[in-house]
């Protein structure tokens, strides 16, 4: 797809906006908090919405429509497990930690665990944001580049330094206005899809949705009893554990609890932006069903080819490119570009704060005005090393399923120990160091089962569920 | 999947079991259920720390 010039024009005004608001708001910060907790004076509605553009990656924005292509609504049980645990009374975390930490998830750990505890955390956390950062800067560039034929490596630098540079100037602050921007514009980009789709369907929007249920693609719950496939209790359970890491030890989400001036402010913004995910992710799952009718009618050898291939997520990026009119296009690749950057912020921020609360100050006791200049220098370093590592992801692929694995392993016990600090009121430190080491013998045995690797000596017992 | 499901299960199964082996050093600071039983006043002393 050769770029008109409408779309180019809604790119660019994009990219000026998300810009200019994040220099608007760099004004007026005197040290790490306020540069990290945005002063504590924002809206609910703004933290919600926020909330809400961080649990929604470039990934939801073309893997869910691929899903809901190929199969049905089954993943979205995945995300209702949120609304279940909030009910079960999860939303507790917020007062929580609003009165118990300064800044970062990891002061709690060392708190129940001491500091060795508190440091594994730390490495944990670092690794998985970083992780997240490259490949969010990867993927999104990946479609892009499908898209529109840019340079990958192009596209990696423009999203990679748009977002260090609004991030670094107006921190926290800079972050949630922005977000606010870029949620709207994914979410106006999910409805322009399902819109256009249905208005090239005979019947329109009423006859694609009886197309569709008539061949099963809301089907929601699948009750076989197994573990080697994606059915109700795998993706339910999975789903649990996710959600409980999400709401209590996800560093971006708990620093949004406290950027809040109160607690009931901090308290709305948790469920308006946990519970809108829900509508989200069954918007982009719509879109994928939307599209399967659509292409089921107005059939495309390009999109036969990707049902053939397996590879149903380029199905919505060739949408975008075909179907589209000059304009509408440019805005719902704005869209993709603000999911995408609306994780990107989060994970930088988590990055800086982790680094400056844990580190920095923890062993330097800076005064306000250099806490402030390192936070920002830091913030720049982590954007620099996430672009770098995605350029990386670009020629090394076999660097990247090293840290996927890396990741996995050391990842797999984090939710448990948070699970352990939050619910289990006897835990002390051997009792969590045990726990971890127990938690990386079954990820070190899950990895080896699934990469089919025998240990000599040992007779291989692979693990349920996995072939 | 399930391997995370099962890890996580173990972290809290197996450090809760050998925190009744090793003797409470030391009680954690707090745990969720506080929230509940001390009834945190959600309006009042909002300011973290």
């Amino acid at each position: 797809m050769v770029l008109r010039g409408a779309d180019i024009l809604v790119l660019l005004l994009y990219s000026v906006a998300v810009l200019l608001l994040g220099f608007m708001v760099s004004r007026g910060k005197k040290n790490a908090e306020d540069y990290f907790l945005a002063g504590k004076k924002l809206p609910a509605w703004a933290i919600g919405l926020s909330i809400l553009g961080t649990c929604i990656s470039s990934v939801t924005y073309v893997a869910y429509p691929g899903m809901a292509f190929a199969k049905d609504w089954q993943y979205l049980v995945q995300g209702l497990a949120l609304p279940v645990l909030l009910a079960l009374g999860m939303i507790a975390v917020v007062p929580f930690y609003r009165h118990r930490i300064r800044m970062s998830v990891t002061e709690y750990m060392e708190a129940r665990f001491g500091l060795g505890v508190r440091g594994y955390t730390l490495v944990v956390i670092l690794i998985f944001e970083l992780t997240r950062l490259a490949t969010v800067m990867y993927l999104v560039s990946l479609v892009m580049n499908t898209i529109t034929g840019f340079p990958i490596a192009w596209i990696t630098l423009a999203t990679g330094l748009i977002t260090v540079a609004y991030t670094v100037a107006g921190g926290m602050e800079g972050i949630i206005w922005n977000d606010v921007i870029q949620t709207i514009l994914f979410f106006l980009g999910g409805l322009l899809a399902v819109g256009i789709a249905a208005w090239g369907v005979p019947g329109g929007f009423s006859g694609l949705l009886a197309s569709a249920y008539d061949q099963g693609k809301f089907k929601l719950l699948d009750f076989t009893p197994s573990l080697s496939q994606a059915g109700f209790y795998v993706l339910f359970l999975s789903g649990l554990v996710n959600y409980f890491y999400f709401l209590a030890g996800n560093q971006n989400q708990v620093q949004r609890y406290i950027c809040a001036p109160n607690d009931r402010a901090a308290r709305n913004a948790a469920l308006f932006g946990s519970l809108s995910s829900v509508l989200v992710w069954a918007l982009f799952l719509l879109v994928g069903t939307c599209l399967f009718v659509y292409f089921q009618q107005n059939p495309d050898p390009a999109v036969a080819g990707f049902i053939a291939e397996n590879k149903t997520d380029k199905v919505f990026p060739y949408f975008i490119a075909t179907r589209l009119p000059a304009g509408v296009a440019g805005l719902v690749l704005a869209g993709l570009f603000a999911a995408a950057m609306s994780t990107l912020d989060a994970s930088m921020a988590t990055l800086s704060t982790l680094a400056v609360t844990d580190i920095f100050q923890k062993f330097f006791k800076p005064n306000d005005r250099r806490s402030l200049l390192v936070s920002r220098g830091l913030t720049l370093v982590w954007g620099m090393v996430g672009i770098a590592l995605a350029l990386l992801m670009i020629r090394v692929g076999t660097f990247l399923e090293f840290y996927f694995r890396l990741f996995s392993i050391l990842g797999g016990s984090i939710t448990g120990l948070f699970g352990l600090a939050l619910l289990v009121r006897r835990a002390n430190t051997r009792g969590a160091v045990l726990g971890i080491i127990a938690g990386l013998v079954i990820t070190v045995w899950g990895s080896l089962s699934f990469m089919d690797i025998n240990v000599s000596g040992f007779p291989q017992l692979k693990f349920p569920g996995i072939r | 999947m399930m391997v995370g499901v099962v890890a996580t299960l173990a972290v809290i199964l197996f450090g809760w079991l050998a925190s009744f082996i090793f003797k409470p050093g030391r009680a954690g600071p707090s745990v969720l259920w506080d929230v509940y039983f001390k009834k945190t006043d959600l309006d009042k002393n909002s300011e973290p720390g």
